[in-house]
């Protein structure tokens, strides 16, 4: 009995030791993940991982995760600066129950390009960012969340490329002062309460990009937002800018070359908030929708 | 004869066992399917299956299918909330006969990446006889004798990044009053009658999109 004791005591010691060494030291500068991994293993080429999470334990701070196959990788979160590539191939996360996707809470700078986030309908968040440097989000599909797509409500820069945001509550929410967050060629769709939102003072641009199926497409409640070449398509209310409701002050939004068609309400110009389109800049607002409120700045209507 | 009825009886007791099981428990949240797979297995990331009809019965509502690597993955009809991605690869559905995928859920179907071959014989691209959200990526839809996308139902639709061609109807035909599609950098080539058709009470909106070559 004893000695079965010692025994097990030496090996317990030993899986301790193992666990603290992995942090401390043997780091990869490019950790790999795939269906065929295993978290028991190193993380490199010939001996992948099959999590974020494990994968994230052994990468140095401002290294890569690749992801080779395509597959699950689980939620995560990113406590330091990384790079996540997936490219080629479906590299997803599915969310638990009343959790977010991934959590990101570094100083540095996080770049995640070709994940696709899934949250079922009840997970909570697909991305929460609690601090960051700067967050570039490249080729990202996140759907059916219960909460938000993006929450962003910190300070920190935030660049949206090319990616898709449908079935949550709000598509990218932007929620203050010190944040900026520019968006290009992306998508909103079927949001329950916006497809992308700024308020608290936070600043967002967004380009080139499209809102469709939402309650509010694009919506300042307040902080600023800018939209030029975008298209609201088929939601309740196009474009709006909230009043005095937020203790940041009012929202300000300004658009150039849109296209606001099918929508209920066109746009939506609370007291005190503003809402102007620029010039030079055409802006298309087909007939049959209804506006609300009174534009700063008058532009020429169909 | 009699020992023979017995033994067949028996196979298919078990046969009718196995589907029940099939469709109750161990369902996933994440199916796989590649052209080294076998409808026999659980569409696991380790076992893969061969078609997508298979991955779909083992497949949770609101799940996801996963196509490993390039190749056909046969025509199915979809009756549950799913989303089916194809990155970096060629996911075709060959459907010489019938439609290449029939829709049929209230819930949303997202699909990304598949190429849909009618063969000139073909019916329709894609079929929705009823859908909640239905979003079409990154498609290419081509040779089927009607259309590309029927959408005969209520619903909403959207369609990114995709090419519609070669269809003897419509490339997309949305035809009750109570549906809508968004159409975004989609180009509809050589389609009989029109590119894109907007009947019944439709509602269609084009965003930077083209058609060409139609007659």
């Amino acid at each position: 009995m004893q000695q079965t004791g010692f025994t097990t005591n030496v090996i317990v010691g030993a899986a301790m030791a193992l666990a603290f060494t992995v942090p401390a030291e043997a780091l990869n500068n490019r950790s790999f993940v795939a269906t065929t991994g295993s978290d028991a293993n190193a993380c490199t080429p010939t001996a992948a991982c099959r999590s974020f999470a494990a994968a994230l334990a052994v990468t140095s701070p401002g290294g890569e995760i690749v992801v080779v196959t395509s597959g699950g990788y689980g939620p995560a979160t990113i406590n330091q600066p990384v790079l996540i590539t997936a490219i080629g191939i479906d590299a997803s996360i599915t969310a638990t129950p009343g959790n977010p996707g991934l959590t990101i809470n570094t100083t540095g700078n996080v770049t995640l390009t070709g994940l696709r986030l899934h949250g079922e309908g009840t997970a909570s968040n697909g991305i929460v960012v609690s601090a960051v440097g700067f967050l570039r989000l490249y080729d990202v599909q996140v759907e059916n969340f219960a909460a938000d797509g993006i929450q962003f409500g910190v300070g920190g820069n935030l660049a949206l490329y090319d990616s898709k945001i449908t079935d949550c509550q709000i598509g990218l929410a932007v929620t203050n002062p010190s944040a900026k967050a520019y968006v290009h060629n992306s998508a909103f769709d079927n949001n329950s309460i916006a497809g992308a939102q700024v308020t608290g003072g936070g600043m967002m641009t967004i380009a080139d990009s499209s809102a469709h199926y939402n309650n509010i497409a694009f919506y300042a409640e307040g902080g600023t937002m800018k939209l030029i070449g975008d298209r609201a398509v088929f939601n309740q209310v196009g474009i709006a800018a909230s009043g005095t409701t937020d203790p940041q002050g009012a929202g300000q939004l300004y658009f150039a070359d849109c296209l606001l068609s099918d929508n209920a309400t066109s746009y939506s110009v609370a007291s005190g908030g503003t809402m102007a389109g620029s010039s030079p800049g055409t802006t298309l607002l087909t007939p049959g929708q209804t506006p609300s409120g009174t534009l700063s700045t008058a532009i020429t209507l169909l | 004869m009699q020992g023979h009825g017995f033994a067949t009886n028996v196979i298919c007791g078990a046969a009718i066992v196995l589907a029940f099981t099939v469709t109750a428990p161990a369902q996933n949240n994440r199916s796989f399917v590649a052209t080294t797979g076998n409808d026999a297995n659980n569409c696991s990331a380790s076992a893969y299956c061969r078609t997508f009809a298979a991955a779909l019965a083992v497949t949770n509502p609101g799940g996801e299918i996963v196509e490993v690597n390039s190749g056909g993955y046969g025509p199915a009809t979809i009756t549950q909330p799913v989303v089916i991605t194809a990155v970096g690869v060629d996911a075709s559905i060959t459907a010489t006969s019938g439609n290449g995928l029939t829709i049929n859920t209230a819930g949303n179907v997202t699909i990304t990446g598949l190429n849909l071959h009618g063969g000139g014989t073909g019916s329709v691209g894609v079929e929705v006889q009823a859908v909640g959200f239905l979003r079409l990526y990154s498609m290419q839809i081509e040779n089927f004798v009607n259309y590309g996308v029927d959408f005969p139902a209520g619903g909403n639709l959207a369609i990114y990044d995709s090419k519609i061609n070669d269809c003897g109807g419509a490339g997309l035909n949305v035809r009750n009053a109570a549906a809508k599609a968004y159409v975004h950098n989609t180009a509809f080539d050589n389609d009989n009658i029109a590119g894109a058709l907007a009947n019944d009470g439709g509602m269609l909106a084009i965003a930077d999109s083209s058609r060409a070559l139609q007659s």
